[in-house]
């Protein structure tokens, strides 16, 4: 690791200042790929701003308007947390997912999102679940769709000056289920080879898909939505049959490489698999929130 | 240059003259001399360098030593109470759950930290738990046993101390 200034600022502000004041500044959260990377000497920093001091970024809040997780919210906190159990599925599984007990103690959601890695298990549950960046800067605070984020593996458009502040998710309408699956040669402390993340939106006779939102991640350059599948579900009656063809088309909008943890027509394959399981899944989520909140309804 | 912290490392505070590019791990065995704490990968895979950051498994290879400035660590040989052994230590050398021991402080630890949140895990939490700490040498049947059986001490010293401990939330 060669040397950098350490900072360790306790307010935003502060923090903004610093990466508006420097050159070549990089914002640390959980630190398990930035310190790698700092160790490999593939990124050589002169400032690290460690954010984990500042308060107003470790909220992880949920209410009726969603869930907002702070940029210094960890894996585990995600995992622990019963809301996001009960109401984000998609993406309680995928952060579950990650690395080991020890990783999720210390990698954060939004680090996650900012890495950019097309195979983030926490991406493509995000993406289906509709979420929002907020991002902040001296200049002031925009907001884009998760989506639009990425412009290549490892790249965002998130500016050298601003701090993704929060990732902002919207409270599923009801009926809305959501799922993630993803394959990988272990069972656990491997990446992904291919994930699918879906939700869907269940009419009241609990069998015709309103909506319905399908996203690949580690099969393209970013994480990807599989817009035509999406359209094969949408107001339909989900049978078996559908499933399947929607699954198939899903495997079509894959674009994946051949690398060390998969070759491209594994994935495709793979994908396939997972679509027509996490589709299943999504559905069947769907229906348990149905029947949980006619219960306290 | 190197800045000034202040932590709490097994119940004793330091106050540390640190390098901000020393990881945890390096602070913790080269300053400190606190070599139970084992580098293996130095890539956070394989849980040898897990040590206790505010009650919670880390690796301290992927952890800066700036980073712990007001915080608390317990490495291994912090576990015990007075040297009388934690239950997972106790269990482990009784029930053979190591052999060249180098994975052994990361999984004492780890396994200490589970029965924390989770007095009665089953097998499958248990092989999840340790899913970041690798051991070459047991095949880690062993391992799980020893858990067990002190998940079993673990409630039973619970139980006399303070009334059952609640299920634990799956």
């Amino acid at each position: 690791m060669r040397s950098f200034e350490y900072l360790a600022p306790s307010t935003l502000q502060d923090a903004l200042a610093a990466l508006h004041q420097r050159e070549n500044a990089s914002v640390l959260a959980g630190g398990t790929d930035l310190i790698l990377r700092l160790k490999r000497r593939e990124q050589s920093p002169s400032t690290l701003v460690d954010i984990k001091r500042i308060e107003e970024l470790d909220g992880l809040e949920t209410g009726v308007h969603g869930l907002s997780i702070g940029a210094g919210v960890t894996m585990s906190r995600i995992e622990a947390s019963a809301v996001v159990r009960q109401d984000y599925a998609g993406l309680h599984a995928g952060a579950a997912t990650v690395g080991s007990a020890q990783i999720r103690n210390r990698a954060t959601v939004v680090g996650n999102v900012c890495n950019a890695t097309p195979c983030a298990d926490t991406v493509p549950p995000l993406v289906v679940l509709q979420a929002q960046v907020r991002m902040s800067s001296q200049g002031g605070e925009r907001r884009l769709p998760l989506e639009q984020l990425f412009t290549g593996p490892g790249t965002t458009v998130v500016r050298p000056d601003e701090i993704v502040v929060s990732v902002e998710v919207p409270l599923p309408e009801p009926g809305t289920g959501s799922a993630y699956a993803r394959h990988s040669t272990r069972a656990a402390m491997d990446l992904a080879a291919a994930g699918v993340a879906v939700a869907l939106t269940l009419e009241d006779d609990n069998e015709t898909c309103r909506r319905a939102h399908i996203a690949l991640g580690a099969v393209a350059p970013t994480p990807i939505r599989a817009s035509q599948a999406e359209d094969i579900l949408s107001g339909q009656a989900l049978t078996p049959a559908l499933v399947a063809e929607a699954a198939r088309v899903a495997s079509t909008e894959a674009r994946p490489i051949s690398d060390v943890r998969a070759s491209a027509e594994f994935r495709q394959e793979i994908v396939r698999v997972l679509a027509a399981r996490t589709i299943q899944a999504a559905a069947a989520d769907a229906q348990r929130r149905q029947a949980m909140s006619r219960r306290s309804g | 240059m190197k800045q000034q912290i202040v932590t709490k490392i097994n119940g004793q505070q330091h106050v540390l003259q640190v390098s901000p590019r020393k990881t945890l791990l390096a602070m913790l065995r080269e300053q400190l001399q606190l070599t139970g704490t084992k580098e293996g990968c130095g890539t956070g895979d394989c849980g040898a360098c897990t040590v206790l950051l505010d009650g919670q498994p880390v690796n301290s290879c992927l952890v800066l030593g700036v980073e712990i400035d007001g915080r608390e660590v317990i490495t291994i040989e912090g576990l015990d109470n007075d040297g009388e052994l934690h239950p997972v230590q106790e269990a482990l050398v009784e029930r053979g759950g190591m052999q060249c021991g180098f994975c052994t402080p990361g999984i004492a630890l780890n396994g200490a930290a589970l029965l924390q949140d989770n007095p009665d895990p089953d097998e499958a939490q248990i092989r999840r738990a340790l899913a970041g700490n690798l051991c070459r040498c047991t095949g880690y049947v062993k391992i799980v046993e020893a858990i067990q059986e002190a998940a079993r001490k673990w409630r039973e010293k619970s139980a006399t101390r303070t009334p059952a401990p609640e299920p634990a939330d799956g």
